[in-house]
This record gives C-alpha cells, structure tokens and sequence, in this order.
C-alpha cells in the first residue's frame, strides 16, 4: 500500500470540514483530495439521493457541498442594476385641493440629502438628519408653511431613464402621523411591486415634511422633505434594489 | 479421519530475522496466511520480508485477541482503543501490516483511526502529527486558503 493509497483510502471517512483542510496540508495531499471523487463520497453521506444521478447536479461535487453543507447566513445584495442618475423623482404636495409644492427631483439631489441643516431645528431632528442611515431628503426652498388644520396629501412618481418607464411610489395619500416631538410630519403608501416579483407585499414608502418649531401652533414650517423605506431597505443599495423591483410601465 | 488443525502451530519471521509462533487458529486471522495453510505452504517457517518485528508482534497481539473467547465485547473495544494510540510511524507500518496481511477489520481500524487523527485539525496540525513538510509557496497557501475559506468560519 503506497502512501496515496493510504490518503485515498483514509480520504472518504472524513467530513467536508476537514478534507478542505487537508488540502491546505501540503502539494500532495493537496492534489490528491481535490479530485472530486471524494466530495462525491462526502455528498453521498449527507444527501444520498444526489449521487443517483450519473453527474453532480452542480459543476463539481466539491462546489455542491460546500454551498449547501450549511445556511448561509451573511449575504450581500449584488451591484444594483439601476442607478440614482438615472431617476426623476415628480413630487407633488397639497393642502386641500391647493398646490403647495411641485417638483421634478433628479434622484442624484435626492441622494446627496441635506448638506447643511438650517439653525433653528430641534436636537431630535438634528441627531436624525446627521445619522448613518441613507435616506432620500430634499431641502425645500423656498420654504412653505401647512396649516395643521387642513388635510395634507403627497404624491410621488418616478421616472427612469435607462427603459423610459415610470412607477408610483406614492398615490396620493394623506399625512396623518404629524410627529410633534420629532418635528416631522409622516404619510405612507404600500408599494406596487411589478408581476416578476409576486410574493411581496406590505412594504411602504414613507414621506416625511420636517419642520421647524416657530412658536405658531397652528402651523408647521417646512424645511425639507424626506422620503424612506425603512421597513424593508435602508442602505443605498438596498433602497436602489428596491425601486428596481416597482412595477415600472 | 480428524483434521487436528487447532493445535497446528505456524511459524513466521519478520524482515529482521525475529521469529514468532502462533496457533493456526491465531494466524489465520490473516487471509494472507491463512491462503499459504490452505495451500499447504505453512509448514516451514513462512518470511514476512516487509513486516518488522515490532509491528509483526503488534498484529499476532491484535489476531490472538480476536480468538480468544473469553474476552467480552468492552473489553476488546477498550483493546482496539489502546491498541492504536501510536505515533504515525507506527500507525504506517501497522497500515502497510495489515494490508499487505489482510487482517479483517484491523486494516479499517487503523484507517479509521487515521482518519480521527485528523478530525478537527488545522492543517498545521495535521503536519505535525503526521510529520509533513509545508512546501507550499506563501501564494500557493494563500490561493487554498481562499479555496477553502467556507470551511474555516
């Protein structure tokens, strides 16, 4: 019996785990357990009904196992397919049946948020507007003020360039939640995703009017917009991943 | 007509001229042997040129063991646990041994325990245990690294 043929027969009774770490042993042992012969052996043992087949049902054995041997855990979203410089944003704000703000936003100015808060806002508001989550925010300028009294409504669509088709995020829907503590006023509408993508629901846009305190309580005074995803996306590229999967027309 | 084969006596010598004598029934715990009785070539001294003293002592230990009726089923797993707690020089020759011999179930037994010696490790583990020169390059060991980096989180 030669000293390989002593490896190749000690080879099969290992586990996954520690035939990988036999290659690592040296050039011999190295060669001799990446023949794919002996993941089939490993294969066999945890899922027997795999090696019926007369090939893996993968490139190799080798790649079958150390995919599947366990959950895994950590993964990372793949580059999205679209981009902020390919977006318009169409932004429209009323109170009542009056137009209060109307805008195209292109997704870059979005993206980059607010640079500078103005003086004069709260340290809730402040602590928000700096943290590490990525949000979409809009200065708004000039500034405008909504009576608390009336009924507010936003709508939201945007444009994409790369396939000239456009989504809603938000079908004019009411700002209800007017957080006073926090200096913002909320609205939210449930996303429409695009038939490819049929077992998801409940996710929601959220769309934020942030105001300053001016002592005047019958009215808020808007300084920016933001608009969010934080039930489901709060990384760049998860939010892009996310509008990628609307229901674009 | 009785075949008096219990009380046979075999003879046998190791590549470094120690001789042993076994019962036929120990010996032909080894299918290699028991093949020469078979043929009638077991009445001399039969040469074991490729099996040392050392390990050819191991190996009749290891066949008489599995004869005798007397030893229960705990007391023989406890033996085999012992028995193979060798170095990995040993371990070789006692493989080469019980191949070359073909004694049932010590050639698993040993293979087996092999393989339990590297359960577990890392690789500069297995090295030392079984006295392997590292000769990767520093880039080759960093590629198997990178292979293998699934198995090690």
């Amino acid at each position: 019996m030669t000293y390989e043929e002593v490896l190749k027969a000690v080879f099969p009774l290992l586990e996954g785990v520690d035939l990988a770490s036999c290659m690592a042993v040296c050039k011999q042992w190295r060669d001799i357990a990446r023949d794919d012969y002996f993941w089939k052996c490993i294969c066999a043992k945890r899922w027997p009904s795999i090696c019926k087949q007369r090939s893996p049902p993968t490139v190799t054995y080798y790649k079958l196992y150390q995919t599947f041997y366990k959950r895994q855990h950590c993964r990372t979203l793949p580059p999205p397919k679209l981009s902020f410089d390919d977006l318009d944003f169409f932004i429209d704000i009323w109170t009542e049946d009056r137009l209060i703000f109307s805008e195209v936003v292109p997704g870059q100015v979005l993206q980059n948020g607010f640079k500078i808060p103005p003086p004069g806002i709260c340290d809730v508001l402040r602590f928000h507007l700096e943290g590490p989550e990525f949000r979409m925010r809009l200065p708004v300028k000039p500034r405008f003020t909504v009576p608390l009294s009336q009924t507010v409504s936003v709508s939201v669509l945007v444009a994409r360039k790369d396939s000239n088709t456009v989504a809603c995020i938000i079908n004019k829907t009411m700002f209800e939640y007017i957080d006073q503590t926090a200096y913002r006023a909320m609205a939210f509408d449930y996303l429409d995703f695009s038939p490819v993508h049929p077992f998801i629901s409940g996710a929601r846009a959220w769309f934020s009017l942030l105001f300053i305190e001016d002592g005047n309580e019958d009215v808020i005074d808007v300084f920016g917009i933001e608009m969010d995803f934080c039930d489901t996306a709060n990384s760049k590229e998860e939010v892009l991943w996310l509008l990628d999967m609307l229901d674009w027309q | 007509m009785s075949s008096s084969k219990s009380n046979k006596i075999v003879k046998l010598e190791s590549s470094d001229n120690k001789t042993f004598e076994v019962e036929e029934a120990v010996a032909v715990q080894s299918e290699t042997l028991k093949n020469m009785v078979d043929d009638g070539c077991a009445n001399d001294t039969i040469p074991l040129p490729n099996v040392n003293g050392k390990i050819l002592e191991m190996v009749l230990g290891w066949c008489k063991k599995h004869v005798d009726e007397t030893v229960t089923g705990d007391e023989l797993n406890k033996y085999e646990a012992d028995f193979l707690d060798l170095d990995q020089a040993d371990l070789y020759g006692l493989l080469m041994a019980a191949n070359f011999l073909n004694v049932k179930g010590l050639l698993d037994r040993v293979l087996q325990r092999v393989a339990d010696m590297i359960k577990g490790k890392k690789p500069e583990e297995i090295r030392r245990i079984f006295n392997i020169k590292n000769d990767f390059t520093p880039e080759e060991e960093e590629e198997i690294r990178l292979e293998n980096a699934w198995a090690f989180d």
